[in-house]
């Protein structure tokens, strides 16, 4: 609890001295002046950010205009919940401009895409295409049915994919827009493709590849190129694929750009690969990786390393085959280099000093104060002192008795959590025990005595005997290592929870696991019970909350350590659970025994967060 | 001839083991233990070229055995377990196990297994590659910001305050605060400005 106020504390001092800084950005007039003049992107939204600050509740264009654009650059940056929140604002301005609405809902449906929520985005798009205006032909009306086509390409519903997506290319067309019709004739390509009508696709690439000869844009043409060869090779034409990629990359050199020029040789690369021609293959990885490390062309980079892992893969040299995945990997989703514990260690404690001098300062200053009021008072005060006396101890007596009465209710509500999860795991492990233990034995014990009161016994009757002794064995280990799991006793706590999520159906819940300065164990006992704690809010998530995904992160400083688990569920209402449910109570329990503070923010549809923090 | 120490606490599985390996003519045991220490203390007097090594044993443990295994360098590890788990296989490699066999396995397995041991210095079955890159590929980036951090990024490089973002994220601003502390940690710096900086020039946003 210390620390909770403390941290709003600051918070609050944080607030203020912001609050300072935002009051000297002028008016939305003078705001809306720079706006126009501003030329870079970055330099725009920090505009916007500021004007959304002061045009909040304005039924104007410009308030719509801000909300629109942030709403957009917070979908290309994936901030979708800040997403949401724009959108809304939005909609409260309550536009009679239809267009407007459909631009406002259209950016709705891509983050909704974005985020894979196909159905909302679906909902959306639909809403959109309501209101606009279909007396004439107009770009939106494009954007909203290519939208709709990408969402069902994601869901494989390639046939509404396709009507959806022959709309758009037809209303381009039709505006003479070059761009869309190019757009959307790749992706129809990519629909038709996966609707095994491999000539149509090829078709479909062929005209965005005229379209590009008629524009000479060469870069387009050993891009059709290379999603021709994509065809092919997924088709297992492995010949007619490096042809298709090789033609690729004469038009990519023609072009001259270097990152489809890397892109050619990767796929030449993949090609050959599976035409066993490995060395080739090798040959042509590097290239690619040679092109694209120069460009810092993340994706083409990581690609070609999985290539050259899987060639080492396919050649039996899995250690090197390790060793280029452990270099994709670092390129795939690499930010930080190597973490410098010494110089975290060293920032912590300036940090601390800086802290508890602060801390002191504070208190200091507050005896002063209070000294001075005191004094100022006690002349009034001494004369009330003696009748107010036996009141306050009447109060203190009172208020102890309470303090004690609700300190026992709350040690009883306690123990009563205890026994109470014990009791279920007691009935869970005797149910395990007897459904799949006893019943098994049950089976070998009747086997052995028919066999017995055979004369032959056959091979088959032992052979079945041998194998649910196998499967027994099996289930034994599980309960044990439900029990207590050996890879959090041998290994620790990180080690204990990824064993955990391998477990998990990756169908069901997709998990991910960041942890920092993690490398040396903790406390036995403080990891056992920050185990169960991540096995509790894993269960909850699973069985009450429907997560897709969800997030678990160890951070540890020098005094404590910080667990934060986040899931994308349909969260809850704290206030409407008056009574938190066996898991929730189970998880207070176990921070209260650790002396940790924790708090949950959940609101209905947007997720849940535990924030755990535990004193080491 | 290979030289082989087999460590195991099972008895039955020990002799089992010495009586195949009797068989062959390229390996030769020469000696057995029924825990760690009594592997340590055979390794003073009895030196050997590959140790066929259990985990789970009483006294010292195969982990404790590893660990103390590092000063003989010439003797190559082959770990035989019942253990499947990643973890578990991960952990093995990292202690300094040169191979890893699961206890069903089948003679020839274990012959070759031997053999690759102790002549090219390692041996990992297929299965075990594929666990191993497995385990890389499902492995969330080791760089350890995670997405929703990235986010609070975003928004602190923007401009936001503390109650804008819990706003935006619908979060509280204590978890916020959390994120930020999270964030400044791992990235070692010291305020938000810092952050900002090098959120730019890092290409973090």
């Amino acid at each position: 609890m210390k620390i909770c106020y403390k941290n709003k504390f600051c918070t609050l001092i944080l607030i203020f001295i912001s609050c300072f800084v935002q009051a000297q950005p002028g008016t939305v007039d003078s705001l809306h002046e720079q706006l126009l003049r501003s030329e870079s992107r970055e330099e725009k939204i920090k505009i916007y950010i500021k004007l959304s600050k002061l045009v909040q509740g304005d039924k104007d264009t410009i308030a719509y205009d801000v909300y629109k654009n942030l709403a957009e650059h917070y979908t290309v940056k994936h901030i979708y919940d800040s997403v949401f929140y724009y959108y809304q604002k939005g909609l409260k301005l309550n536009i009679q401009d239809n267009s407007k609405l459909v631009d406002l809902h259209s950016i709705l449906a891509t983050a909704y895409y974005y985020q894979g929520d196909y159905e909302k985005s679906i909902e959306t798009s639909l809403k959109a295409q309501k209101s606009i205006d279909t007396t004439h032909l107009n770009i939106s009306l494009a954007k909203v049915n290519n939208n709709l086509g990408i969402v069902y390409i994601q869901l494989k519903k390639w046939e509404k994919a396709k009507i959806y997506m022959s709309k758009s290319l037809d209303i381009c067309q039709k505006l003479a827009n070059t761009r869309g019709v190019s757009y959307a004739l790749g992706n129809l390509g990519i629909i038709y493709k996966n609707l095994k009508e491999n000539e149509k696709a090829i078709e479909v690439y062929q005209q965005s590849i005229q379209l590009g000869e008629e524009r000479r844009d060469y870069s387009t043409i050993a891009r059709n190129y290379n999603n021709i060869g994509t065809l092919f090779e997924a088709d297992g034409n492995y010949q007619d694929a490096l042809a298709s990629y090789k033609k690729g990359l004469d038009f990519a050199i023609k072009a001259n750009t270097h990152s489809t020029i890397a892109l050619s040789y990767s796929n030449i690369a993949s090609a050959l690969n599976k035409l066993g021609a490995f060395d080739e293959a090798k040959a042509n990885y590097d290239k690619g990786l040679e092109l694209s490390l120069e460009l810092g062309n993340k994706n083409i980079i990581s690609k070609s390393y999985l290539g050259k892992s899987e060639v080492y893969e396919n050649t039996q040299q899995f250690k090197k085959a390790l060793e280029y995945r452990k270099k994709y990997e670092e390129w795939n989703d690499s930010l930080i280099g190597i973490q410098h514990l010494e110089a975290i260690s060293q920032l912590e404690i300036k940090y601390e000093t800086e802290r508890k001098e602060k801390e002191i300062a504070t208190l200091s200053e507050q005896k002063i104060k209070n000294e001075t009021r005191i004094f100022a008072q006690q002349q009034q005060v001494k004369g009330l002192v003696f009748s107010i006396f036996t009141v306050l101890f009447l109060a203190t007596l009172l208020f102890f008795l309470a303090k004690q009465y609700n300190e026992n209710k709350r040690q009883q509500e306690l123990i009563d959590a205890i026994s109470e999860t014990q009791n279920a795991e007691r009935r869970r492990i005797a149910q395990d025990l007897h459904d799949s233990i006893g019943g098994a034995l049950a089976l070998m014990k009747n086997k052995l005595a028919l066999a017995s009161s055979k004369e032959n016994i056959s091979k088959q009757d032992i052979l079945e005997t041998i194998n649910t002794i196998v499967k027994t064995s099996d289930n034994i280990r599980h309960i044990s290592h439900d029990l207590m799991p050996g890879e959090l006793i041998k290994f620790g706590l990180v080690s204990g929870v990824q064993s955990l999520l391998d477990q998990i159906n990756k169908e069901k819940l997709k998990t991910q696991l960041f942890v920092y300065n993690m490398e040396h164990r903790l406390d036995p006992a403080k990891e056992i019970q920050l185990y169960r704690i991540t096995q509790e809010v894993i269960q909850n998530a699973l069985k009450h909350a429907h997560a897709k995904s969800m997030t678990i992160s160890f951070t540890k400083y020098t005094k404590h350590l910080n667990l934060m688990i986040e899931d994308d569920g349909k969260g809850f209402d704290l206030l409407q659970t008056s009574k938190p449910g066996l898991g929730l109570k189970n998880i207070k329990q176990r921070v209260t025994q650790l002396k940790g503070t924790f708090n949950i923010d959940t609101a209905l549809s947007r997720g849940t967060t535990f924030n755990i923090q535990i004193p080491l | 001839m290979i030289r082989i120490i087999i460590a195991d606490d099972h008895t039955m599985f020990r002799q089992g083991l010495i009586s195949l390996l009797k068989e062959e003519k390229a390996v030769e045991v020469v000696g057995e233990a029924a825990n760690g220490k009594e592997v340590m203390t055979l390794l003073e007097r009895q030196s050997a070229d590959l140790l066929l090594l259990d985990i789970e044993m009483p006294e010292m443990d195969g982990f404790d055995v590893l660990r103390a295994l590092r000063i003989y360098p010439n003797i190559k590890v082959l770990v035989l377990t019942m253990h499947t788990s990643a973890e578990y296989v991960k952990n093995l490699i990292k202690a300094g196990a040169d191979g890893y066999l699961q206890k069903d396995a089948e003679k020839s397995t274990l012959m070759e297994a031997i053999s690759k041991t102790t002549i090219e210095g390692s041996y990992y079955t297929s299965e075990i590659a594929t666990l191993l890159l497995n385990d890389l590929k499902n492995k969330s980036s080791s760089a350890s910001i995670s997405p929703r951090e990235k986010e609070v990024i975003q928004l602190i490089v923007d401009g936001n305050t503390t109650k804008e973002i819990a706003n935006k994220l619908f979060l509280s601003k204590h978890t916020v605060e959390s994120h930020r502390q999270n964030i400044l940690l791992k990235l070692q710096l010291k305020n938000s400005p810092e952050l900002v900086k090098y959120a730019i020039q890092n290409g973090l946003v």
